[in-house]
């Protein structure tokens, strides 16, 4: 059977380069993909998933031709994966931003308090908040060290 | 010989100099005082408290320090005596300072204690009288300003306070008193002294804070924060800069540090002296200050009570509250601290249900009247609560102000909760600053209280509550406490005694669950009574145990709605199951099946089934399939009769609205810059209206330009009392006034979560979208490569797999050229994203969103003119999109120029290095990618580029009659998801432009009038609309809407009712009735083209069971 990774990510580029990464490096893994908040609540419910990758901020929609996206949730991501966490409390969560800080009605929050606020709401769940900058190399190998950790295995 | 005497002096020591009358006598105030910090530079402890207490006898020395200063033109005008200065040495200059003027200073206590009880009873003009008799005498000071310019408010006369502060500030020469005059005058003139605290005072303490000057900040804090509330800075920090003060406004500071110190406030043990208590005896020895009995003995709180208070405390635990007013009105001159009992009297009177306007004489019955208000959960309880906040702040330079502010505290803290250290510390302050205290005071501060048996009315409700209280914190059973409390509920007690003891219940028996169900019907009935329960704990109860009851979302939406918003998630989960529990996907499926709504079901789907919370559901997967279902549950609403007619169209209006500007933001493919006007708009203009009114009660001070001061940080701390602020402090009042307008704008402007400029420029640009453009062409082709944790670039993979038979140390070579290659498209993104940031301090580039001192001379005068704050909205919103769009104009031309130039040299050197790299090798696929990506990289740089233009999301472009027909068609359809069952019938079409100012209003029209026909028709989803637009002869254009009317409605399409709608809408108070009461669809759509064109009319006709509106208006 194949690994299945939830992927939710609005981001076409940064998305292209995350799932170059994961099937370039790891055979026999599926990945399930959604573009937003509302799309990626329907895919959660999926059986078997070994992993759970999802932005932090998310439109609400997908945006397509006909829809603009809804209103944008800077932690949508939040709410998506407090949600997983009660469907598969032992399922792993990454979350990979490019935020370096997050304003969400009038409270903001820095990257490490954004740490502590995910780890808290996802528990056990919770294996890091990755930051990605396309130009930098280490998303990937904290991607493939949380990878590892779940027993996913390199082929790199 | 002059000059010999003088070389002879300078080779004496200030010692010498200061002790040589004939000297003294020969020395101005500026080189007296340069001695003298000599002095008390290289003398420590005893000697230099002698050698102190010797000089300050001398009449002239004593002069000439800043705190003998009567006058504002001299305060703050000498320099510091040392800098630095150790506190050891600051206490012990203070207390010598004291000595010297122990005579005032004994005169002022006793001043002190009188007009304040004049003040606090309301006696301003017996107050106003002895003012300027203490200012005859002893000159000015802050404190006598403070007091003086407060009666003159109080007394009506604004113009006078205005002058009396005007003057001074004109007067003194000192920058940082000037700041603290400015602010005494906004503050005593102001009719909403809250705001204008929050708004000119608290900003300038974090901005002297920001800027690293504490003393400054500590003493703005100490002035004006209200005492018992948390300081925002330790005030101990401003100990060496007081010395510029005059010595009763020293006293009273060193006064507030050592009430701060012993409440356990945050004070730094170093800033204080080793033997603080008796330091503490000296002050009062010198002063003759004889208030501060409470700080060496609490014990004896008690014996300080006032006969009258005590008659009021045994009346108050007997009930017999009618007593307890009466013998407050009667005696409240009798008792030492009247403000003790304020809490008392009020609570009395809410059990006697007596009601009463806001309007007062004197403080302590406005304070009685805010806690009567409070204390009877009145829907006016939450500007009570402001308008004690509001004296506290007024009166912050009475002795007993903790006391003041204290009230507000015990209106919500009746239930000691054990782990509010705040209220701990502000009850220990109240107590320390006044003899006579309250029992709760006391009990709250953390003392004992000795309560007399009142046997005869053991049995009341009074008693009964307090016993209850006892068993709940003792841990008695559960059964037993239940029925006494239930007791409590049908007895006479308050609703909100018998919340707060219900709530202390169920919180020590784990009972949160059922305090969520009995606080939402609470909350339903008034949602006032929301601040009685333990709100916090049953949202982390709901959270916790996700529950999924109508009640715990209408207690979590309350709480995210008026505490803290960061719960939205408990607030959208605990929605989610409250459906899920019912077995329905959306609101409106549940609501279906309602016939009768009780008043959560009420609460919940009008208040709370809202865009905001709804967006949370995954079944809608569209921002129209979301407006659709608002709509549906408005109409069924409206249909059980659960909102109004008004509410249900101003709702249906702005979600059609949403849905055209959502169409047209989707065609939006190139300008990203994007603020809604409109909505910041809304959302600051009441804060604007209440700075126009600040602005308009403060008298004019030219509203010079040039007192904007440009002050260096650094010469902050300067041994210079004056000219050391931050830069940017504004000190006079009416400049101040205005730029806070701006700021308010701007700060939205740029800040707003859903409508603000960063928002945009973050989400939309910045984070990735500018990146990810400029890089995935390039890595498409396989130019760049990655950075790798250790700081170095890795290999090109691609190339060296495309080419595996190349030697490695070209592949090298190579490696190095695209690393090279990276590295300067890196920077240059880097660079270019640093332009689409706001400027701040750090950065010479960026956004800059600033003020000239023309654009504030502008706005200046369009303030003092108009009385419409939305004008002066409208003009910061215009200046700031003049500097938006400037700002846009040069990230475009940097795009265009900087980035590219940067990018090209980039491909330049790539395409070089690569040649010389290659090593005569013919690498032809990948010198041809290098030449496509540089291709199309230009084209990148266009759409970047083209990003930075302003979007016009929220205005409708002029379009064709027949093509805003179209768009109010669909977006009609769209939003009530009816598109199969009504039937629109177009016919007819002009093609004439409608321009882009009148676009909106006729849309708005037409949507009004689409849903009239629906609404009745009488056939509802079915009804058939037919429009039909043309033009005559003489070129006026008209627009029909008709559509058939069922039998059972036409009988109400009269003559005499068309002649009524007819004219209904076009009459004059139908303007009125539009603004009041939202009016009718006719009469909105009415008014929006009456408004929008030409010659217009509407007209209302209704012929063979056909109804139709006739629009027209001239070219």
């Amino acid at each position: 059977m194949k690994n299945k990774i939830i992927l939710i990510e609005d981001h076409d580029y940064k998305r292209t380069k995350i799932i170059d990464f994961l099937t370039a490096n790891y055979r026999n893994i599926d990945i399930l993909q959604a573009k937003s908040y509302t799309s990626g609540k329907d895919i959660l419910g999926e059986k078997d998933v070994k992993l759970l990758l999802l932005d932090v901020s998310l439109p609400t929609y997908d945006k397509t031709a006909e829809e603009s996206g809804g209103r944008f949730r800077a932690l949508g991501g939040r709410e998506l994966a407090r949600r997983a966490v009660r469907i598969n409390p032992n399922l792993p969560i990454v979350f990979i931003t490019q935020f370096k800080s997050f304003k969400e009605k009038d409270s903001s929050y820095s990257f490490d308090d954004l740490t502590d606020v995910l780890k808290k709401d996802c528990g056990e769940s919770f294996r890091g908040v990755i930051f990605f900058d396309g130009a930098i190399s280490s998303w990937k190998e904290g991607l493939e060290q949380v990878l590892n950790g779940i027993g996913f295995v390199c082929e790199c | 010989m002059v000059l010999r005497f003088f070389r002879k002096r300078n080779n004496k020591s200030p010692d010498d100099i200061l002790g040589n009358p004939f000297f003294i006598s020969t020395l101005d105030d500026f080189h007296i005082d340069e001695n003298l910090k000599k002095i008390i530079a290289f003398n420590n402890g005893d000697l230099l408290k002698k050698k102190l207490n010797i000089f300050l006898k001398k009449e002239k020395i004593l002069k000439s320090l800043n705190i003998s200063q009567d006058k504002f033109e001299n305060i703050g005008r000498f320099k510091y005596l040392a800098k630095p200065l150790d506190n050891k040495k600051s206490w012990l200059m203070y207390e010598c300072f004291f000595e010297a003027h122990e005579k005032k200073l004994k005169s002022f206590v006793n001043f002190r204690k009188k007009i304040e009880f004049l003040l606090i009873h309301g006696d301003l003009d017996e107050s106003l009288v002895e003012i300027n008799k203490w200012m005859d005498l002893y000159g000015e000071s802050i404190w006598a300003l403070r007091v003086k310019s407060y009666i003159l408010s109080e007394l009506g006369n604004t113009n006078g306070a205005n002058d009396l502060c005007q003057s001074a500030y004109d007067r003194c020469g000192n920058h940082f008193v000037k700041v603290i005059i400015s602010r005494i005058q906004s503050i005593s003139v102001s009719s909403d002294t809250q705001y204008v605290f929050e708004s000119t005072v608290v900003p300038v303490i974090k901005e002297f804070e920001a800027a690293g000057s504490y003393r400054h900040s500590a003493m703005l804090s100490g002035i004006f924060c209200p005492q018992a509330a948390n300081h925002l800075v330790d005030i101990s920090e401003s100990l060496l800069i007081l010395q510029f003060l005059t010595v009763f406004d020293v006293y009273e500071f060193i006064r507030l540090i050592i009430i701060n110190f012993k409440s356990g406030e945050n004070i730094n043990p170093d800033n204080v002296p080793e033997d603080f208590d008796n330091y503490l005896c000296r002050l009062m020895e010198i002063s003759g200050d004889d208030e501060y009995v409470n700080y060496f003995d609490s014990s004896k709180i008690d014996d300080y009570r006032s006969d009258a208070g005590k008659l009021i405390l045994s009346n108050y635990e007997s009930c017999n509250y009618k007593e307890v007013v009466k013998i407050f009105n009667e005696k409240r001159k009798q008792i030492n601290n009247a403000v003790a009992y304020v809490n008392l009297v009020g609570k009395a009177k809410a059990y006697l249900k007596e009601k009463s306007e806001f309007s007062y004489e004197n403080p302590l019955d406005a304070l009685v009247e805010s806690c009567s208000k409070i204390y009877s959960l009145d829907q006016n309880a939450v500007i009570a609560q402001e308008e004690i906040y509001s004296l506290a702040i007024k009166l912050n330079f009475l002795r007993k102000s903790s006391g003041i502010y204290f009230v507000g505290i015990k209106c919500f803290a009746s239930i000691k909760n054990e782990n509010n250290n705040f209220v701990e510390i502000a009850a220990k302050k109240t107590i320390l600053e006044s003899k006579e205290c309250s029992n709760l005071t006391i009990f709250l501060g953390g003392y004992k209280v000795e309560v007399e048996d009142q046997s005869e009315s053991n049995k009341s409700d009074r008693i009964l509550r307090k016993k209850i209280i006892e068993q709940i914190k003792e841990g008695a059973a559960e059964d037993s406490l239940r029925k006494d409390i239930e007791s409590i509920s049908s007895g006479g007690s308050l609703s909100k005694d018998y919340f707060e003891i219900y709530s202390l219940f169920c919180t020590k028996f784990d009972l949160l669950e059922e305090l969520v169900e009995f606080s939402a019907n609470e909350i339903c009935n008034n949602s006032i009574s929301a601040s009685c329960f333990p709100m916090q704990e049953m949202v982390d109860c709901i959270e916790s145990k996700s529950l999924d009851t109508v009640s715990a979302v209408i207690v979590a939406h309350n709480y995210v709605r008026n505490y803290d918003d960061s719960k939205d998630v408990v607030l959208n989960e605990a929605f989610e199951y409250f459906l899920e529990s019912k077995g329905f996907r959306c609101p409106s499926e549940y609501l279906a099946t309602k016939e009768i709504l009780d008043k959560k079901e009420i609460v919940f789907f009008r208040d709370i089934c809202s865009i905001g919370t709804l967006d949370c559901l995954s079944i809608f997967k569209s921002g129209d399939a979301l407006r659709a279902e608002r709509i549906a549950i408005l109409d069924k609403l409206f249909e059980l009769n659960c909102v109004e007619a008004s509410h249900r169209r101003n709702e249906l209006e702005e979600l059609v609205a949403q849905s055209i500007f959502d169409a047209a933001a989707r065609q939006m493919t190139g300008a990203k810059i994007y603020v809604d006007d409109a909505s910041i708009k809304r959302r600051v203009v009441d804060d604007v209206r209440k700075l126009l009114t600040l602005f308009n009660s403060i008298q004019d001070d030219e509203l010079a330009v040039e007192q904007l001061m440009e002050i260096d940080v650094s010469a902050a701390e300067d041994d210079t009392a004056s000219a050391t602020l931050p830069r940017a402090v504004v000190t006079s009042p009416k400049s101040a006034t205005v730029l806070k307008m701006w700021g308010v704008v701007k700060k939205a402007f740029i800040e707003d979560e859903k409508y603000g400029l960063e928002k945009n420029l973050s989400a939309e640009i910045r984070h990735g979208f500018f990146s990810n453009l400029i890089r995935s062409n390039l890595e498409e082709k396989n130019l760049l490569t990655e950075i790798n944790i250790d700081g170095s670039y890795s290999e090109n993979k691609i190339f060296r797999e495309m080419n595996p038979m190349i030697s490695p140390s070209v592949l090298e070579s190579i490696d190095l050229v695209f690393a090279k290659f990276s590295e300067r498209i890196s920077d240059a993104i880097e660079k270019a994203e640093a332009w689409m940031r706001m400027k701040n301090e750090d950065s010479d580039s960026g956004i800059h969103l600033y003020l000239n001192n023309y654009e504030l001379a502008d706005l200046s005068k369009i303030v003092s003119k108009t009385k419409d704050p939305n004008v002066i909205v409208d003009h910061i919103l215009s200046y700031l999109w003049t500097r938006v769009n400037e700002s846009l104009e040069t990230i475009r031309y940097k795009i265009n120029t900087n980035l590219r130039e940067d990018v090209i040299c980039a491909f330049d050197n790539l395409e070089k290095e690569f040649s010389a790299a290659k090593n005569n090798l013919h690498f032809s696929e990948m010198v041809s990618k290098i030449q496509l990506a540089r291709t199309d990289f230009i084209s990148d740089v266009s759409v970047a580029a083209g990003w930075f233009y302003k979007s016009n999301q929220n205005k409708l472009p002029a379009s064709s009659l027949e093509h805003l027909i179209d768009i109010a068609i669909k977006a009609f359809e769209r939003v009530n998801s009816f598109k199969s069952s009504a039937l629109f019938e177009v016919s007819g079409g002009v093609s004439e432009i409608v321009s882009e100012d009148a676009a909106k209003p006729l849309l708005i029209a037409l949507i009004n009038l689409f849903d009239n026909c629906i609404m009745h028709s009488g056939y509802y989803r079915a009804t058939n609309i037919k429009i039909n637009s043309y033009e005559d002869d003489f070129g006026v254009i008209f627009i029909e809407i008709s559509n058939a009317i069922s039998q059972n409605r036409s009988h109400q399409f009269t003559n005499e009712y068309l002649k009524l709608i007819n004219s209904k809408a076009k009459s004059e108070e139908s303007k009125e009735y539009l603004k009041l009461e939202g009016g009718s669809g006719t009469i909105k759509a009415y008014r929006e083209i009456f408004e929008s064109f030409k010659n217009s009319d509407i007209k209302f006709e209704f012929n063979d069971s056909l109804f139709k509106v006739i629009i027209s208006y001239e070219k």
